[in-house]
């Protein structure tokens, strides 16, 4: 799990079927990862690498709705591309609630399959780079003291530093050295920033 | 000076000779015939008679004929024509004529030419052979004649008509001046026929040469015979005679155009009618003669007339029918019979009457001495009677001493009458009948009186015999006391008779009442006389009971009538009569007798009475009753009952088998059985006979046989062999029900429960759509995907060749799991016919799950097989088991679906069926069925679906049961139900 290029993760109970899925992505340059048993995927699988997963719905043992629970459980946020054998109208309701990126039937073309896997790896890595971005945020954020977070929340609802230093009991000059040292400290040059990177924040909360 | 004494010789001869000179009315005519002819010449003959006799028998008055012959033919009239004309004027100078003929062309051109001085004004009549003759002739006034007409090329042409071969003929005349009048004819008649025929004329011939030409004719040839009245030789014959020489020894028939050749050795032809040339010109004469003028009366043509000789026709074997009609035949030659006819029936008749007569004497004589013999012999008869017959006549003293005895009595003794008298006629009689004798005599004595008293007598041959007498008191003859006087006659044979009868009715007493028939005697007046002691038995009646009409009383009701009139006509009839009816057992059942009555007729033929004798045939009749219902039932059966003997000759044929087979009963008993038998089971008839005489039957054994027009009939024989008395197989009997309506219709249920079945499974399939695409949409989703890669791989610059191929492997595979799938589907839903193939039921239910697999998953339903390792085969048909469990399987599945999750597994097992085939079972963990339902599940229509049209279970039923074994359903013990089915294993298999 060295390597950071994504991974393409395949579940299907059907051997050949799921050699074919196979042969076709790595055609396509896609990295592979095949799986027959669902049970095998959830035990093997590391939500920190990259990647998208294509799902079979109908398995024995763990369907592929069942996988999807499981994961989002187990805290993976890994795309799902379902297949399935049949375009079952409440089914893929339900898979699509449940986050699953797209839902496609068998047979599967491959340009369908690719283009939705391109999406679901894009997702990823969006995913993914939005996820550490908002780490960073996250770090930032705890290395600021106590008070520098208080100034902070009252920078960013627009509030002046004379008032923020009326309503904290403090002095202005004080206020603007705290500020300083949260733009500094939140490596943001604007207040217009800070505000997003604290928007961003909420997103998670 | 000579001169001079003729002329007055001659002179006065003419005045001596003329006749007075004819007195008015009744002088004689006067006819001169002139003819060219010698005196007798043939024609001559002819025509003068001809004239001769019908002028006489025309002509009121006499009439007187001379004849002058001139024989021109021989000796020409030129040569002394001169002094023939003086001469014949000097003769009859101072005769007048009253009429003259010339006969023949030379006369009467020689009375033309000198007409003027001979008979000048005399009527003149020629008769002449051919009219034509006198064509150029300038006759004059008073001139009339008659003529025939040669008739040459008719005559020809009934040569050439009766003979169509001739290609030559010969024609034969003369150059006398006759002659060659004809030939000039001859010459131009035959000139038309000188293309057809080939003409040789013979001419002057001598005689001999024309003998010799003649006989030396080729075939094919014909003589025409014209006249020949010359010769180079000296002889001279008359044309006719001339013909006679010729002909006899002719090897070719001669025909001939004149009456005076026929007989003459011609055949014949158109022939001059001389006779009728003759007669005309005498009538002609006639006419003249009583006045008229022969200017007033044309000539006459007589046509020639077709005859033929009878003879020559049989010599040269020409048939009379060829003869034109109207010929006449001459010289017919009468067989002894045609002409003697009438004499020889009357002869014959005559023979046969006197035969009759013969025959009829001499059976009337036969007849009179059988009379005689008959009378004789009764005569000796009668004496014989008489003389035997003669009455014993004695005078006796009561001491029976003999006063008197008849010659009769002394004959029958053998003794004289002086033997006898004086003697005690009591030692004649036996020693134990004296006394009675002495007894009667003295009983007479006392109460005198005539009657007849039988007493036995010792006969001269020492036996015993009778006698029968009538003794009386007589007066005394002579004073000497009391003397008897008796009649008497020998009635020792009727005595014996009657002893005899009496015997023989004792013995046939004896005989009737040891019978165990029934025995009864009825008079002549149809009472009955006697029953014998068996049919008192019988009835438990008494003689007296019975007797006289008695015995109508036992008769059953119904038959009475019948009775009566068959006993009332036999006996006016007098013959015998057989009759069947019921009579009343002593113990009140009624019994069937067969009663015969036969006629007794007395020494003279007279009717005596009747004797019968009867016996019980009740059981009889139950058997005939039986049989005949057994053979109405046969003949109403509408199946086939025929019987035949152990080598297959059919002896009997129901109305039942001439309506399925065809056949009449006529035309198919006599044949072989195996007629009826399809060429390929006739083996199978020929092994039913053979299992028949080894006393082993056939019972509904399901074959073909074919009927009369040649039609296949399904059919079901039972075939039982028929014993005789004695146990012995004779034949056998079959009986045959036409099933083909049966077995069609068996084979439409058949089909229906198959399309039933196709029916349900297709439904069914219907319902695993899901799995069904799922199926397929796995391999297809391979194929594709696979195929994809390869041709992405293939866009890459380094083609991996390998990999590209391993691709294509693949996807061959999948194609072929996908077209395993498509023909699993396509097996399942065609509507095949029942295919049974030995199977392991293990197999079908593994198909079956790998087909469900899908459903099962989206049901959320584990289908667990539990399998016996070691499955006997079994015999089935793969779809409908498939059928089968895939419906259990189903229908488990329904039933859990919506239960708990834990729940949710259904069990598949086989397992041995206790020794006898497999059982499978699908059992679930469901609600399980409600007790009542176990079995109503499997009826058609139930269900507990809502959706259902509940023909699964009942089809599936069906199917199994198709298969010999049972479906069923029980719940389990703890929860859910299992549903069972059974197949048995076929034995045949595991050999």
């Amino acid at each position: 799990m060295s390597d950071n290029s994504p991974i393409v993760f395949v579940v299907d109970d059907d051997p050949d079927v799921l050699k074919g899925l196979a042969r076709l992505l790595r055609s396509a340059g896609l990295e592979v990862a095949a799986f027959s048993s669902p049970h095998a995927f959830l035990e093997l699988h590391d939500s920190s690498a990259p990647g998208c997963l294509v799902l079979d719905l109908a398995m024995p043992g763990l369907n592929g709705l069942e996988l999807q629970g499981a994961l989002k459980a187990k805290g993976s946020a890994i795309p799902i591309v379902f297949l399935t054998g049949r375009g079952d109208i409440p089914m893929s309701v339900q898979a699509m609630k449940g986050g699953a990126l797209d839902f496609l039937t068998k047979p599967v073309n491959d340009e369908d399959l690719l283009r939705a896997i391109n999406a679901a790896l894009e997702k990823d890595r969006i995913g993914r780079e939005s996820r550490s971005e908002l780490d960073e945020i996250q770090q930032r954020l705890s290395a600021l003291t106590p008070r520098e977070r208080e100034v902070l929340t009252h920078v960013v609802s627009g509030q002046l530093n004379k008032q923020i230093a009326n309503d904290l009991g403090t002095v202005e000059k004080t206020i603007k050295v705290h500020r300083a040292r949260v733009m500094e400290k939140m490596k943001v040059n604007s207040v217009a920033e800070l505000v997003r990177l604290t928007e961003r924040l909420k997103t998670i909360e | 000076m000579v001169d001079q004494a003729l002329l007055v010789v001659l002179g006065s001869a003419l005045l001596f000779l003329s006749p007075p000179p004819a007195s008015a009315g009744e002088s004689p005519k006067r006819v001169l015939i002139f003819s060219s002819e010698q005196q007798q010449g043939p024609g001559v003959l002819i025509v003068n008679q001809s004239i001769r006799s019908t002028l006489k028998n025309g002509l009121p008055g006499p009439c007187l004929f001379y004849y002058e012959a001139q024989d021109s033919f021989r000796i020409p009239n030129e040569k002394y024509e001169g002094e023939l004309v003086r001469l014949l004027q000097r003769k009859y100078d101072g005769e007048r004529f009253d009429l003259i003929y010339a006969l023949g062309t030379p006369a009467l051109k020689f009375l033309l030419k000198h007409r003027g001085e001979l008979f000048t004004d005399t009527p003149l009549i020629y008769v002449v052979v051919d009219q034509r003759q006198v064509a150029n002739l300038d006759l004059g006034p008073n001139v009339t004649g008659v003529g025939g007409k040669m008739e040459l090329a008719p005559t020809l042409d009934i040569a050439l008509a009766l003979q169509p071969q001739t290609q030559r003929v010969v024609v034969v005349a003369g150059n006398a001046s006759a002659d060659t009048t004809y030939l000039a004819l001859a010459r131009q008649e035959f000139r038309p026929y000188e293309g057809k025929v080939e003409f040789t004329y013979l001419i002057n011939l001598p005689i001999d040469e024309l003998k010799k030409r003649l006989a030396g004719l080729p075939e094919k040839s014909v003589v025409f015979y014209l006249s020949v009245n010359s010769d180079p030789t000296t002889r001279i014959y008359t044309s006719p005679e001339v013909l006679t020489l010729l002909a006899s020894s002719s090897s070719v028939p001669i025909y001939a155009a004149s009456q005076i050749y026929i007989g003459n050795g011609t055949i014949g032809g158109r022939l001059l009618n001389l006779e009728e040339i003759g007669t005309r010109a005498a009538e002609i004469g006639s006419r003249i003669l009583a006045g008229e003028s022969p200017q007033n009366i044309p000539s006459q043509t007589i046509p020639s007339a077709a005859m033929f000789d009878w003879r020559q026709l049989r010599r040269w074997g020409i048939d009379e029918a060829k003869l034109p009609p109207g010929s006449i035949v001459r010289f017919r030659e009468f067989s002894v019979w045609e002409l003697y006819k009438w004499r020889i029936i009357g002869a014959v008749s005559l023979i046969i009457l006197q035969a009759f007569l013969i025959i009829g004497l001499l059976i009337s004589r036969a007849k009179r001495r059988k009379a005689e013999e008959a009378s004789k012999l009764s005569e000796t008869r009668y004496r014989t009677v008489v003389e035997t017959q003669t009455e014993l006549i004695c005078r006796y003293q009561p001491d029976t001493t003999l006063t008197f005895v008849n010659d009769a009595y002394c004959r029958y003794f053998g003794k004289t009458s002086e033997q006898l008298i004086g003697t005690k006629f009591s030692e004649l009689l036996p020693e134990y009948a004296r006394d009675a004798a002495l007894a009667h005599i003295a009983s007479l004595i006392e109460n005198p009186r005539r009657e007849p008293y039988e007493r036995e007598v010792v006969l001269r041959n020492g036996e015993v015999g009778w006698h029968e007498w009538v003794d009386h008191v007589a007066q005394p003859t002579n004073g000497d006391g009391i003397e008897l006087q008796g009649i008497g006659r020998d009635i020792t044979e009727r005595r014996r008779a009657e002893e005899e009868l009496r015997l023989s009715e004792r013995r046939f007493r004896d005989m009737a009442d040891s019978s165990t028939i029934l025995i009864w005697l009825a008079d002549a007046d149809m009472q009955c006389t006697y029953f014998n002691q068996r049919i008192l038995d019988f009835t438990g009646r008494t003689m007296d009971q019975l007797l006289g009409e008695g015995w109508l009383e036992i008769i059953h009701h119904d038959d009475v009538q019948r009775c009566v009139d068959a006993y009332t006509a036999g006996y006016e009839k007098r013959e015998p009569f057989v009759l069947e009816f019921r009579i009343r057992r002593a113990d009140g059942e009624f019994r069937w007798i067969y009663d015969t009555g036969a006629p007794r007729f007395g020494t003279n033929g007279e009717l005596l009475g009747y004797i019968g004798s009867a016996f019980d045939m009740t059981d009889r009749k139950a058997g005939e009753e039986a049989k005949n219902n057994l053979a109405a039932i046969v003949e109403t059966s509408d199946d086939a009952i025929l019987s035949e003997t152990l080598d297959g000759i059919i002896i009997s044929w129901n109305a039942g088998a001439e309506k399925i087979y065809g056949y009449s009963a006529n035309e198919i008993v006599g044949q072989h059985v195996s007629i009826l038998a399809p060429p390929e089971l006739k083996v199978e008839v020929q092994g039913i006979v053979d299992r028949v005489s080894r006393g082993e039957g056939v019972d509904h054994l399901e074959t073909q046989r074919v009927s009369k027009e040649g039609m296949r009939i399904d059919v079901s024989l039972t075939i039982s062999p028929i014993r005789n008395e004695r146990g012995l197989i004779m034949g056998a009997s079959t009986i045959a029900r036409d099933i083909t309506a049966r077995k069609k219709a068996e084979v439409e249920e058949r089909q229906h429960r198959t399309e039933l079945a196709h029916l349900s499974r297709v439904t069914m399939l219907g319902e695993l759509s899901g799995s069904l695409a799922h199926e397929l949409n796995q391999p297809l989703t391979a194929i594709l995907s696979n195929a994809q890669a390869a041709q992405r791989f293939l866009a890459h610059d380094d083609v991996d060749l390998n990999e590209v191929r391993d691709i294509l492997g693949d996807i061959v595979k999948q194609d072929k799991r996908a077209g395993e799938v498509i023909h699993r589907l396509r097996l399942l839903l065609k509507k095949s016919t029942v295919e049974h193939q030995p199977l392991d039921l293990n197999e079908v239910v593994s198909e079956v799950l790998k087909l469900v697999r899908n459903d099962l998953l989206n049901q959320r339903v584990t289908g667990q097989m539990e399998l016996a390792p070691e499955l006997p085969t079994i015999i089935g048909d793969r779809v409908q088991l498939e059928q089968v469990v895939l419906n259990l399987v189903m229908n488990g599945c329904d039933a859990i679906a919506t239960g708990p999750a834990a729940n949710r597994k259904l069990i598949i097992r086989t397992a041995l069926n206790n020794g006898d085939g497999v059982c499978v079972s699908v059992a679930d963990q469901g609600v399980g069925l409600a007790p009542d339902n176990l079995e109503k599940v499997f009826e058609p229509f139930f269900s507990t679906k809502p959706h259902g049209m509940g023909l699964g279970l009942s089809v599936c039923r069906t199917i199994i049961a198709a298969h010999g074994g049972k479906l069923w359903a029980a719940n389990n013990g703890d929860r859910g139900a299992t549903f069972y089915f059974t197949i048995p294993a076929q034995p045949e298999i595991r050999s």
